[in-house]
């Protein structure tokens, strides 16, 4: 498998919603997580109102790592890319 | 041939502008740059220019970029291959009855390509000057479907008529936009290669780049590669790098970019970020 097939082989595994880094020591697998913390945003409307609202923030979750992608995806499919 | 688009008509009068379109009132806008305050207005067939004809035949070019050999195929709208009908297979429709018509031009690409010695295991494929997907309009081209709405068992004629329109349709708006029919192929990497030299590029000035799943096509269900520039721990995302069904392709379209706009990125990254701290 080469690094064309695994990244494939991810896509399918593990749906989307997923992030892959490039590292110095290879490739990190991560998903987004819905936290329970919220950040207040500000706006400017064209009316010149300032409008604030709340979004809710995710932070980035590390699930695999591994120095090469068929690496990563060994990892992956025996995890349930979880 | 007459246009397909237009059907010799040339121009479209009295076309419903778009300023009273989904109007109650219909009232147009009065200075409205389209109808003048009329509500309608004219529109030159924007596929024949107003000639009201197509062109019968397309001269399409293949250049292998790295030896400078190229390859002419002539696309005949009178003399198009013989239509060919597929059944479909593992159809997801009960009766399995899902039929297709192509004009099965794949083979006459492929022998124009090994004529300039490429293929898309060793090249990339460029169109004014982008990397593309390698299979794009090049795969043998739809002509109808009875699932399309089409008769099961279509009169050969009608056929004709279809696949007429399909090969138009295919490269006459680019033609009609003044663009020539010429693709390029350049030699690739390796995928370990490509992702290596962009970590280089991105590393050397302390980012990193990561890539993700984009949301399918609604229709199809296809999703593609996106390549992202972040920061170096990756928890920062600054600008989107490319995208394409293919993995290869988007991070070759993800380095050309980079080639050409880092410099400038780079300024707007560090612009921006000098704002955020004085906030």
């Amino acid at each position: 498998m080469d690094a064309k097939q695994a990244a494939d082989k991810i896509r399918r595994m593990c749906f989307t919603e997923f992030i892959i880094t490039r590292s110095e020591k290879g490739y990190v697998f991560s998903r987004f997580v819905r936290t329970e913390e919220r950040r207040k945003m500000k706006m400017k409307s064209p009316t010149g109102e300032t409008i604030e609202f709340e979004i809710p923030v995710y932070i980035i979750q590390k699930i695999a790592e591994a120095t090469t992608l068929p690496e990563l995806a060994a990892k992956l499919e025996e995890s349930g890319c979880k | 041939m007459v246009c397909t688009n237009c059907k010799g008509k040339k121009k479209f009068k009295n076309l419903e502008c778009w300023c009273i379109a989904g109007k109650k009132d219909k009232i147009p806008l009065a200075d409205c740059k389209m109808c003048s305050g009329k509500g309608k207005h004219n529109s030159t067939c924007p596929q024949c220019n107003g000639s009201g004809k197509s062109p019968d035949s397309y001269e399409l070019t293949f250049i292998n970029a790295d030896i400078k050999k190229q390859a002419v195929v002539v696309i005949d709208s009178n003399n198009l291959p013989s239509i060919v009908m597929t059944e479909g297979q593992n159809s997801g429709y009960p009766d399995k009855t899902w039929r297709n018509w192509v004009l099965p031009y794949g083979d006459i690409f492929k022998k124009a390509f090994e004529d300039i010695g490429v293929s898309e295991a060793t090249h990339f494929m460029y169109y004014r000057g982008i990397p593309i997907e390698f299979g794009w309009g090049f795969h043998d081209i739809g002509i109808a479907s009875n699932r399309m709405g089409w008769d099961a068992d279509p009169k050969p004629e009608e056929l004709k008529r279809l696949a007429k329109r399909a090969v138009g349709a295919s490269f006459a708006w680019q033609a009609s936009q003044g663009r020539s029919l010429v693709w390029e192929f350049r030699s690739r990497q390796t995928t370990e290669e490509l992702l290596d030299k962009l970590y280089q590029m991105v590393s050397a000035r302390r980012y990193g780049y990561q890539f993700r799943v984009t949301e399918g096509n609604i229709a199809t269900g296809e999703s593609g590669w996106g390549l992202w520039l972040v920061s170096a721990d990756g928890q920062e995302t600054y600008a989107e790098l490319a995208i394409a069904y293919d993995f290869d392709v988007a991070l070759q379209s993800a380095i050309e970019y980079l080639d050409i706009n880092f410099n400038k990125l780079d300024k707007k990254i560090k612009k921006l970020k000098a704002e955020q701290q004085k906030e």
